[in-house]
């Protein structure tokens, strides 16, 4: 009898132990430690005993009366310890807040440009700097042959309905990929080459950033804070993303194409940050939240939003 | 310098045992080599010195920011192996310490050991993945684990692989050597078979190439508080050793 498979699940344990021997990022050590100098004492003040993955993230309370689009939610930061380093974390926080509605100026004119039919393409132009060197050589969502189970459900769902969608992604098991969908049929051939079930598109977007650009993890909430994808499993980082995305929605309402794909970002650890990265899908804003080892600038962010926005929508 | 923390979440898997014959292992190629014992039961000093309890160590460099780290250093007979005790750390006894609390202290210490001219530095730690074994990982190079050829022990890898894919979100570019054998019995089927499972399981490269047996040997080199690869039987051990050391190395030039 194998003394290790009945106790364990091999797939998991097999990507966790491929994740560990993955080469190291290329990050230069300045930037590793540059928020903390040589003054920092580590987290000494916050009085539990968070695992790494969260040590040093800010902490952030939802106003759980927040209506569900987000337009009334404030997001105090506290910082219970005033110690130095939380201190330095929380004046990060507040720097990226500050930040949010700031996104790359090429981008909005970019986007203002095409805004006439923004809605109906939504992120599939680029900015010229964007669209060269893209880590994305292999595209993760065109090879499927699979059906599309959300696209089988598409006529039963409103198209806003994320929690749905969300809760069929994680319900449906593998051997429902042979499912019909019900799409129109004549367009049906090419929606079968481009589309696979959307967890597992989202599961091989998640490898791909993980293998191109050294993410860490990632995690994949709708508007409404419902997980599609955790990988990250910490609650208050997933409520960081949701509240910068929201604010960046927020501030996009306010001021159209200033934020429509945001460099929002929030440094949780001495050297890993959270990128949130809002992208507007036909189930609604969805908000990917992903850890690096550092900020990877607006560019890349754009071609993160890119490369999600076409897993989610494999037609695009 | 490079910097090797000998870490597993479980106890008695040999952590130490794997610490000093590799420390001894690098110092023998002529690597200057620093033991540190970062073990607040101070294993390594037990193994090796009679006065360890008393000496100032690791822990004292923790506790107090510009302890000169030269008062904490106590030569061997082998000119390129030195050791610093863990010393007195009884808060890290009683509480473990909360991650985080030491990081910048640790990799002051590190620099120190460097800026001392050491080429590596292998850390034994306590078991466990909090503390101060996490700030250690937080600032090493490279770690090993060591696991008991066991079917219990096998089992608690995984723990041990989210523990460390946690580490590597603090320490990105911590190099996991991978999974080390120890105690592995050839005699006993299950035993072997744990170390197959474990192999099956894995990426190749999670489990290390070299295992280190179950021997009579390191029991009677305990007794001494001597490495395994000085005495006189001692040279199949050694050689286990200098394999493992050559394969550490050959993975953190990856």
């Amino acid at each position: 009898m194998d003394p290790l498979q009945p106790w364990l699940d091999a797939k998991e344990v097999r990507r966790l132990a491929e994740g560990l021997l993955a080469p190291p990022p290329d990050v230069e050590e300045a930037a590793v430690d540059a928020a903390y100098g040589e003054v920092f004492e580590g987290f000494a003040d916050q009085g539990n005993s968070e695992p790494p993955s969260g040590s040093g993230k800010p902490v952030v309370r939802v106003n759980p009366a927040a209506d569900k689009n987000g337009d009334d939610m404030e997001s105090p930061v506290s910082a219970p310890e005033p110690s130095q380093s939380a201190q330095a974390q929380e004046d990060d926080q507040e720097e990226s807040a500050d930040k949010q509605p700031e996104t790359d100026e090429s981008v909005a004119a970019k986007k203002e440009q095409g805004s006439e039919d923004a809605e109906d393409a939504p992120k599939t132009d680029l900015t010229d700097a964007a669209k060269i060197d893209s880590p994305f050589q292999v595209s993760v969502n065109q090879e499927h042959i699979e059906t599309d189970i959300i696209a089988a459900k598409k006529h039963s769902l409103e198209d806003d309905d994320v929690e749905s969608a969300a809760l069929a992604a994680r319900a449906e098991p593998a051997q429902d990929v042979a499912t019909e969908p019900a799409v129109d049929s004549g367009k049906k051939e090419n929606k079968l080459e481009a589309r696979g079930p959307f967890l597992s598109r989202i599961r091989q977007f998640s490898e791909v950033i993980r293998k191109d650009l050294g993410a860490r993890a990632m995690f994949l909430i709708d508007v409404n804070g419902q997980i599609l994808l955790d990988e990250v499993e910490n609650a208050k980082l997933i409520q960081v993303a949701r509240t910068l995305a929201n604010a960046s929605q927020r501030a996009n309402r306010q001021s159209p194409g200033a934020a429509a794909v945001g460099n929002l970002h929030v440094k949780i650890g001495a050297s890993s940050t959270l990128e949130v990265i809002p992208v507007d899908s036909r189930y609604g804003l969805l908000i990917l939240g992903v850890i690096f080892p550092g900020p990877i600038g607006a560019v890349r962010v754009m071609q993160v939003a890119d490369e999600l926005f076409r897993t989610i929508e494999p037609r695009h | 310098m490079i910097t090797i923390a000998i870490t597993s979440q479980k106890g008695g898997v040999g952590k130490t045992t794997v610490s000093i014959n590799l420390a001894h292992a690098y110092a023998r190629a002529g690597k200057r080599t620093l033991l540190v014992d970062a073990d607040p039961q101070g294993s390594v000093g037990l193994s090796l010195t009679r006065q360890s309890r008393s000496l100032s160590g690791f822990y004292d460099a923790i506790a107090e920011a510009d302890f000169p780290i030269e008062q904490l250093i106590i030569p061997t007979r082998l000119e390129t192996l030195s050791i610093v005790p863990a010393g007195r750390c009884s808060d890290y006894e009683l509480g473990g310490g909360a991650m985080g609390v030491s990081l910048h202290r640790v990799r002051n210490f590190f620099k120190m050991a460097e800026a001392q001219g050491y080429d590596v530095c292998i850390i034994d730690t306590a078991a466990g993945l909090f503390g101060a074994t996490a700030d250690v990982l937080s600032a090493c190079t490279a770690v090993v684990v060591p696991q008991q050829a066991e079917p219990l022990g096998v089992r608690s890898v995984p723990k041990m692989l989210e523990a460390l894919t946690r580490m590597q979100i603090v320490n990105p570019r911590l190099r996991v050597c991978g999974v080390l054998m120890t105690m592995v019995q050839n005699q006993l089927p299950e035993s072997v078979e744990a170390v197959q499972a474990l192999r099956n399981l894995l990426p190749h490269k999670m489990v290390m190439r070299n295992v280190v047996p179950r021997d009579e040997l390191f029991v009677r080199a305990s007794a001494k508080g001597l490495p395994v690869g000085v005495m006189e039987e001692g040279a199949g051990v050694l050689s286990i050793f200098e394999g493992l050391r050559s394969e550490i190395d050959a993975t953190i030039r990856q």
